[in-house]
């Protein structure tokens, strides 16, 4: 009696299992026979990052052009120009005699700053009086600002040492000199991003999103094929085979994919990449999942083909805000926070960051590692709503 | 004209009956506006996580730190023990960098022996990790200004005298036109524009090609009278003009209620950005005469739209790209209309500094133009099949 029903069981169980391989079989034949699947699963995933490394690959800004009008002329006015021009960042490209050859210069966009050296900078110091640089940046470009800022301050403040040095009455000792010379130095070290190189930082945060995007896009694409064709395809598939096959489905096909993007392109463009490759992978599989359960949900929108690209191309934009790599996540007002919250990338490019980019380990990123297995719990429940919704609509347009 | 005024009329029916029109000329640009001003709403993030290592817990190092925390930039939300701790927090994401003040500080400061302060800043998060570092160099410079005070009054040294010794040259810093140094109006400008010119090219697409797939190309040309130039002008016109009123609706928040700076005529603005609107679907023209079929033509106008926004130059300067990058950007009217704004509203340039702008974005409309036989073509072509 007893061994009868475990027979029964295991044979039930394996008819499901067959189902289940069934329907994983054939959603491969759906995804490669379909150009703009593929396209979105293996074209997109492999060629994106290439062009996005390839745009910021310079990592830092240089050479921004300046020009320079020098109304002082002394040795200290060059000493101060040659030092500025000195930095990576800057190229000073020519001396203006005034200020309305240097505008026309700017206007020209043959400069994008120009610093004006009062004719009193070499004696003011001696005459009691600070005095100032004047500098004329261009704003359209935060970065350029920043690095010719920067790159400015440097010269000032050491410029503003050898000054003081010399204003110093006669009297004072050498070691009090020394001491006024910087009494408390400091050092700077830059972690994770040695080169504050935009690639560096960005690109990480990219290959996350379009790991995400690409499911949705591709998911999106076939949920179209399913509605134009107007076909039951899945017969006597209960959701359940249909969600196990096609996951199943997915995760094989995108095993290549998550390699590629998470480990092969940092790589080969040399990011920094400090992270245990294990780690890296076990953190991937809840957001390779989180996705794909999120791809199916959001299909449901879908009833064209080229509603994909209207509806969905347009989200990267915000998604990649909303993951906090460009402007930090506490700083966003509670109610966008909150909506990243439910975006699979915002805690994959923050887990990622940490582990490759950071060194940490899964364990040290462990908040973004169990929200996203949250995540993935709560669109397996949309999922299934999604696709009985579907059918329910679909068996509707039928009758 | 009655064709054309046919062929409006057909598509006026059109974008009425089809809700995704609405969500993507109206919708979509105008969540991006939400989002980008609710988003950076401050202009610069402030209060940024950090931590002190203090290991001197001294009383001027407490003091330090005190004057640290008062800085609006900074918030100091640990005091770990030891750089270990302070490490693992910043590898935990809880803070974005932190400062080590060194054991026997005071004794050494006030001996003279130069004790070094060291900054370890997270530039993993860019814009947070160089906004601390700037923080952390203006505090160290405060202390080290307090210390050679303090040993310059020792000396006798007049007061007038020691302000300007401790700062003996500064910067005078005229940032023109964003002088709050704001994110928003930074990223307001390019962004935006460049979520229109995306959907400006996809609703385009989507209303030229819709007419192959609803099989209803002769009748888009029997309104036309046969005419095709009559048919894609119809069409034309009005998209045209639907994201023009968009786009201009935009400005107005942007540069009106937003306050952004408009150091130019608000016309010349609104020329840029009816031109822009027309770039982008002249350049969905060329792409769909030329390119073999729809699904590439698809995604070849989604590339073009999506790689704007790195390749417009609004974040990474285009004069830093490699060079075949550099002549690529020519090709998008984002990067125009952005070279306008910048010059124009922000900077208050004259027009003649813009001009090469204007024509490129006349250019692209006029190789438009002159496809529209070939496209005449293509589409019959699809129709047949």
């Amino acid at each position: 009696m007893q061994r009868g029903k475990i027979i029964e069981i295991g044979q039930r169980l394996r008819c499901e299992v067959n189902l289940i391989f069934r329907y994983w079989q054939s959603e491969y034949c759906r995804i490669f026979r379909d150009t703009e699947v593929v396209l979105f699963f293996v074209l997109l995933p492999l060629a994106y990052p290439i062009l996005y490394a390839l745009i910021y690959a310079p990592e830092v800004v240089t050479n921004v052009p300046v020009v320079v009008v020098d109304d002082s002329r002394t040795v200290l006015s060059r000493e101060i120009v040659q030092r500025f021009d000195a930095s990576p960042a800057v190229d000073v490209v020519s001396y203006c005699a005034n200020m309305g050859e240097a505008k026309d210069m700017m206007m020209r966009r043959k400069c994008y700053a120009v610093l004006v050296i009062p004719a009193g900078v070499a004696t003011d110091v001696v005459n009691e009086k600070s005095s100032s640089l004047i500098f004329y940046t261009d704003m359209s470009l935060l970065l350029n600002y920043k690095a010719l800022y920067m790159a400015l301050t440097d010269v000032v403040l050491d410029m503003g040492v050898v000054l003081r040095q010399a204003a110093m009455p006669i009297d004072v000792s050498g070691s009090i000199t020394q001491i006024i010379e910087r009494p408390i130095p400091y050092t700077s070290e830059v972690m994770y991003n040695p080169t504050s190189g935009v690639a560096s930082f960005l690109i990480p945060a990219v290959l996350v999103l379009i790991l995400q995007q690409s499911f949705v896009l591709g998911i999106a694409m076939l949920a179209s094929a399913y509605h134009e064709q107007k076909r039951s395809w899945f017969g006597r598939y209960h959701i359940l085979h249909r969600l196990t096959g096609r996951t199943l489905c997915y995760v094989s096909v995108y095993i290549f994919n998550v390699v590629y993007l998470l480990h092969f392109v940092p790589w080969l463009f040399g990011y920094p990449q400090c992270g245990s490759v294990s780690q890296i992978l076990l953190f991937s599989l809840p957001l390779v999942l989180s996705s794909i359960f999120m791809a199916i949900t959001l299909s449901v929108c879908v009833q064209e083909r080229e509603h994909t690209y209207l509806l969905f191309v347009f989200t990267s934009v915000p998604f990649i805000f909303l993951s906090g790599i460009a402007w930090p996540r506490y700083a966003m007002p509670i109610g966008w926070r909150y909506i990243s919250y439910l975006i699979p990338a915002t805690w994959g490019v923050e887990g990622f960051v940490q582990i490759n980019t950071m060194g940490a380990t899964l364990e040290q990123a462990s908040y973004a590692y169990t929200r996203l297995w949250l995540l993935t719990i709560v669109y397996v429940v949309t999922a299934v709503l999604a696709i009985r919704y579907d059918n329910h609509r679909h068996h509707r347009i039928v009758v | 004209m009655g064709a054309l005024w046919r062929v409006m009329v057909r598509e006026w029916r059109r974008i009425v009956t089809y809700k995704v029109y609405w969500l993507c000329m109206i919708g979509m640009p105008l969540l991006g506006v939400f989002f980008f001003d609710t988003m950076l709403y401050n202009g610069l993030p402030e209060r940024i996580p950090t931590a002190v290592v203090d290991m001197d817990n001294s009383e001027s190092s407490r003091r330090f730190v005190a004057k640290l925390q008062a800085q609006q930039s900074i918030d100091i939300v640990l005091q770990p023990h030891s750089f270990r701790e302070a490490r693992d927090a910043m590898q935990r994401g809880i803070i974005y960098g932190f400062l080590v003040i060194p054991s026997r500080f005071e004794s050494l400061a006030l001996d003279g022996k130069q004790p070094t302060i060291t900054f370890y800043t997270n530039d993993a998060y860019l814009i947070p990790g160089s906004l601390l570092y700037e923080s952390y160099v203006t505090q160290s410079m405060l202390l080290s200004a307090s210390v050679v005070e303090e040993v310059l009054l020792s000396l006798d040294i007049t007061e007038r005298r020691i302000e300007t010794l401790l700062q003996p040259l500064t910067i005078d810093l005229y940032a023109l036109g964003n002088p709050w140094l704001n994110y928003s109006v930074y990223l307001s400008n390019s962004f935006i524009p460049t979520i229109l010119q995306l959907m400006t090219m996809l609703v385009f697409i989507y209303a030229l090609t819709g007419e192959l797939k609803q099989g209803s190309v002769r009748s888009w040309l029997l309104a036309a009278r046969g005419s095709f130039a009559m048919a894609l002008g119809g069409k034309w016109v009005v998209y045209t003009t639907l994201f023009v009123l968009v786009g201009v609706s935009l400005q107005i928040f942007l540069y009106g209620y937003m306050q952004f700076p408009l150091h130019c005529s608000i016309w010349r603005m609104v020329a840029a950005m009816a031109l822009m609107v027309l770039a982008a679907q002249s350049i969905v023209i060329v792409i769909l005469s030329v390119v073999p079929n729809l699904s590439i033509a698809y995604s070849a106008v989604s590339v073009v739209g999506v790689v704007s926004f790195s390749l417009g130059g609004f974040s990474f300067p285009v004069p830093n790209m490699y060079v075949p990058f550099q002549f690529l950007t020519n090709l998008l009217p984002v990067r125009h209309y952005f070279l306008i704004y910048a010059n124009s509203a922000l900077n208050g340039y004259p027009l003649y500094y813009c001009r090469s702008e204007f024509v490129a974005l006349l250019l692209m409309i006029g190789v438009a133009l002159i496809s529209i036989p070939r496209l005449h073509r293509v589409i019959l072509n699809y129709a047949k099949r």
